[in-house]
Formats: C-alpha cells, structure tokens, sequence
C-alpha cells in the first residue's frame, strides 16, 4: 500500500520539477522603464533608461536594443545607449531586458523611444551638405541653399569631434558660385589612444529660420592628399626610373599611385596604375621622409617624355579610396630632336659661306665683268663723232670706234663662252 | 695537429655569423613586407565575406573596437579565434569556409610585433563587447586598417 503512494509522490514531483523547468524559460523580465533620449555635442544622441521593475532575483539583467527594422542589434548590462546619428531625419531604438547576453533568449516586451530632427520646414535645409579633408591637415565643406530660402540668408557651420572639449564654429566662410563652403583646420592627433572617430557638422542660418543640416563625416574617409613632388628622372638600363616623395603625413603604404608619361614625338599618352611601390634603398618604412621609385617600361631615351604623378588613399588604411589628388607638376627628360637638326644646319652654313669665298677669289675676274659689265658710253662716243670738227678723223675715227666697240663685244662674247665652258 | 681544426672552427662560425647577420637585416625587413601582403589579403578576404554576411550565423561575436595601443596583435587574435559559421548549407557554405579558413593564417612576425606586450596586459577577448557577424567583420577590418596607418606594426 505505501509503494504506490510513494511513486504517486515520486510522479507528483517529477511533474512539479518538469512544469517548472518548462516554465523558467517562457517567463521573460518585464519591460525597462523611463526611457528617455538626449542630444549631446551635435549628433550623439543617447538614450537612457532604468531597470525594470519586479525583474527575477536571480537575473543578471542584460538589455536587448536595436533600431528601426531591427539594426544594429547589441545585448550590453548598461542601461544607456550611445550612437552618432545625422539628425535629418527621424531616429527609434526600440530596448528590452533579458537575463543573459544570449541573442537567442527573448527578451522582454520592448519599449520604444524615438527622436525627430529639429524644428523647420525640411526644404528649407541645406543640400548636398559634404566635407573633404584636404591633405590630413583641414576640412572643407560645402552645400547648396535649401528651396524657398532668402538669397542673402547668412549661414553658419558648426564642427565638432572627439578631441575638442567644445562645439566650435566654423570661420572661413566663402562663396564659390552657387555652393557655399566653410574651412577648418583638422589634423590627427597622432598616435592618441582616444581616437577620433567622426567629425559632426552642422549647418544653419544666424536667424534660425531654416532647419539645420548634420553630416557626420568619417575620419577614415573623404581624404584628398597634396599632390607628389617629382624629385628624379633616369634612364638605366633603357628603362626610365621615376623617383619622387609622396605629401607629408601619408605613409607610403596607405597610397596608390598613377603615373602618366606623355611622349611627344610618338604623341603616346600612357597612364600605369601602381599599388605599391618602394625604393630599393629605402629605409625602415616607418620613416616618412624618403622617396619612392617606379620603373617604367618601354620608353624611348631619345625622345621628350613628360612624367606627371598623382596619389589617392588606398583601402589598406582608409575606407575610400575615390579621391586623387591633384597632378604633379610635369618633369621631362629626353633629348630634343630639333636641337641636333639645329647644330648641323649652322655648322652646315659656314661651310657654305667659306666654298662661296673661294669661288669668287677663283673666278674674281670673270665674275666681276659679268656682276658688273662694261658700260657702254653713248658721251664720248658722239664726243669723237662730234667734238673734233675733222671730218676725215672723226670719220676714220667713227670706223676706229666701232671696231674697237665690235672687238669688245666679240670679246665678252668669248668671255662669257669660255666662262660657260669653264663651269661646265 | 690540435690547433687546426680549432681554427677552422672558428672561421666558420665566424663566417655563419657574418652570414646569418646578413641573412637577418634582410628578413627583418622583408618581414614588414610580407605582414603587410597578409593584411592586404586579409581586408579583401574580410569584403569578400561581407557580401555573404546574409547566409552568416547570427551568433554574437566577441569584437574589439578602440584596442588598446600595443594590443592590436592580442585583438587581432581575439578575431582569428572565432569560427564564422554559415547559417545554411548550400554552395556558399564552401565559399565561406574557404574564406573563414584563410583568416586563421598566423600573421608574419615582425621586430615590432614581437615587442608588443605579452597577452596577459591586454584584454582577454571575452572582455570584448559581443556583436553581430556584420558589425564582427567591420570591426576587423578597422583594426587592420588602423594598425596600418600606425608606424609601428
């Protein structure tokens, strides 16, 4: 009689035991309380809330959060949630509480909190709000006017990142046709171990009529180098050694590179792409002084070829690698063709000039009754004929002339002839 | 008779020595070279499983961000311990572990790495907040991007 009394116990706790090692998991903690949000800086938005009330004693309350359509999920034990978010637009978190960081326990029923950008009609707000860092050194930015805004609207830019103490204001405002633009110096602070993450900015009118614009902009980024300086070009080897530095603060190992060669006689026009490229007597690389080398091929030594380089950030230190930098200023080696054709056109001339010499003291005689010929005198011809008033001389002396004048002719006629045979 | 093989030895452990000093100036340096040829590969292997980020196991993942300086190679082996698993199986299944496989390798040793601090001062990586595989592979590609663009490595 007591042994099916005992296993009716025995069952009864079993059941127990099972009805409450079932239950335990579907019980969830109940939902946090007071969840508030707050701005800090300019676009670090964080919420806060308190524990829940009446949660399990044995729970090491952990809390679920994510975004709109369940984003960036995380499971922390703080009861605060920090994230760096552009206010254009409206912005939830939704949080519950749970008793381990185990994603796949449910949480509690979550709570919502939700936070909208500040006050302004949303077309009134600047567009195409963007910023270059320029060379690690400072930042531009530039955006156009909202619509519906008054022309002479006076617009300001605030800045801040996680190495100033303070919001600061931008104050080198310019205009550049439509865009407007503001600079600020922005350097790394380098080898921090607080790094700086993102700048914010914000853009708004003095008279606060318009809705102000954020962009929060990566530090790794939206970086423009300097252009390179050229230092050296060489022929080795028939090949053309390419030596420059890179710009200050870029390790060399964080840049690509393109190097275009324009010949002109070939009129060719070659760009080569180059990832990585070293000096083979460079020093330890974490020197930054120190120049960088290329070889490029197929490049004909007699020639004017005009080298030009630029540089960009490339994707094993940065996250974007869509900026180039600006050109370098051209360096051109290689011989001129039409100096060589100069040098022997003017020793070709004196040669000339001295052979003419030579031939006019040769041919002195010849050449100068036929540059300059006996000019016939028509005065003293009719002086003989008419002067003297003897008849009989004047007439023996008409036939005299002529002979004389016949005999001269047939003389340059033989001189021009034996002239002619001569040169022949 | 005694003295001469003596002095043989000598020169040639003075010749090894002469040899390996050369040998290792120039490892030293090619051992930079080859580190960042591995971190190179690694940034690709990381985008390449970044578009197979859907077929990933949600599994929350240990992800060191803001290391501690001298840390990074202590972090970095905090991601290399963690075994991405693919959700489904199917031919993605493959790629992923051929990928996954690939982040394991050992790094290149350099001098400067071997300087780091031992283990023991850094944080031990389950210290490390826990994110999802998407946030996971972000996270690791800042570290190989910020430990590049330090000068020591």
């Amino acid at each position: 009689m007591e042994r099916p009394a005992r296993l009716c116990g025995l069952w009864a706790l079993l059941l127990c035991a099972g009805g409450g090692g079932v239950a335990a998991p579907a019980e969830t903690q109940p939902p946090v309380t007071n969840l508030s949000v707050s701005v800090e800086n300019l676009c670090t938005v964080t919420w806060t809330w308190n524990p829940p009330e009446g949660a399990s004693p044995n729970c090491s309350l952990k809390y679920f959060s994510h975004f709109g359509n369940k984003q960036d999920k995380k499971i922390a034990p703080e009861t605060y949630r920090s994230k760096e978010v552009p206010l254009n637009e409206r912005i939830c978190l939704q949080v519950g509480s749970q008793c381990s960081t185990n994603e796949s326990e449910k949480p509690s029923i979550l709570v919502e909190k939700c936070i909208s950008p500040p006050e302004g009609d949303p077309e009134s707000a600047v567009t195409e709000l963007q910023c270059i860092w320029y060379n690690l050194s400072y930042m531009k930015c530039s955006w156009l006017p909202g619509r519906n805004t008054n022309p002479d609207t006076n617009y300001t830019l605030y800045y801040w990142h996680s190495s100033l103490g303070k919001v600061l204001q931008c104050e080198d405002i310019y205009r550049e046709g439509q865009h407007i633009g503001c600079s600020f110096a922005l350097t790394k602070v380098k080898d921090s171990s607080f790094e700086q993450h993102s700048v914010q900015v914000m853009v708004k009118d003095n008279a606060g009529k318009i809705r102000p614009s954020f962009n929060i902009v990566p530090l790794t980024s939206h970086v423009k180098p300097d252009p390179p300086h050229i230092k050296n070009l060489s022929f080795q080897n028939g090949d053309l050694y390419v030596q420059w530095k890179n710009p200050q603060n870029f390790y060399s190992r964080c840049l690509s590179y393109e190097v275009e060669v324009n010949n002109s006689q070939a009129e060719t026009h070659d760009i080569f792409y180059v990832e990585e490229a070293k000096c083979q007597n460079s020093e330890f690389e974490g020197n930054l002084e120190g120049t960088i080398c290329f070889m490029v091929p197929g490049v004909l030594p007699d020639t004017l070829n005009t080298v030009r380089i630029r540089v960009k950030t490339n994707k094993l230190c940065y996250e974007d690698d869509k900026l180039w930098s600006n050109w370098s200023q051209a360096m051109s080696i290689g011989q001129k063709a039409n100096p060589t054709f100069y040098i022997t056109t003017l020793l070709i001339i004196p040669i000339i000039v001295a052979a003419a010499i030579i031939v006019l003291l040769l041919y002195l005689k010849r050449l100068k009754i036929i540059i300059f010929p006996p000019i016939p005198d028509p005065g003293k011809i009719f002086k003989e004929m008419f002067g003297d008033q003897n008849d009989d001389t004047l007439h023996w002396k008409k036939y005299d002339i002529y002979e004389k004048q016949t005999k001269e002719e047939t003389d340059s006629v033989v001189l021009i002839e034996s002239l002619k045979r001569a040169s022949q | 008779t005694r003295s001469r093989p003596g002095n043989m030895e000598r020169i040639v452990i003075c010749l090894m020595v002469l040899f390996s000093g050369t040998v290792a100036h120039k490892a030293s340096f090619q051992g930079q070279d080859r580190l960042l040829i591995r971190l190179r590969q690694l940034i690709d292997i990381v985008d390449q499983l970044k578009n197979y980020v859907n077929d990933l196991d949600s599994e929350f993942l240990p992800a060191p961000e803001d290391v501690k300086r001298h840390c990074e190679r202590s972090a970095f082996s905090c991601f290399q311990k963690i075994q991405l698993k693919s959700a489904n199986t199917g031919d993605n299944e493959k790629i992923i572990n051929v990928l996954t496989k690939q982040l394991k390798r050992k790094l290149p040793p350099t001098n400067a790495g071997k300087r780091q601090k031992h283990k023991l001062t850094c944080p031990s990586c389950d210290s490390y907040e826990k994110k999802p595989p998407k946030e996971f592979l972000e996270r690791l590609k800042s570290l190989i991007q910020k430990v590049c663009n330090l000068n020591y490595i």
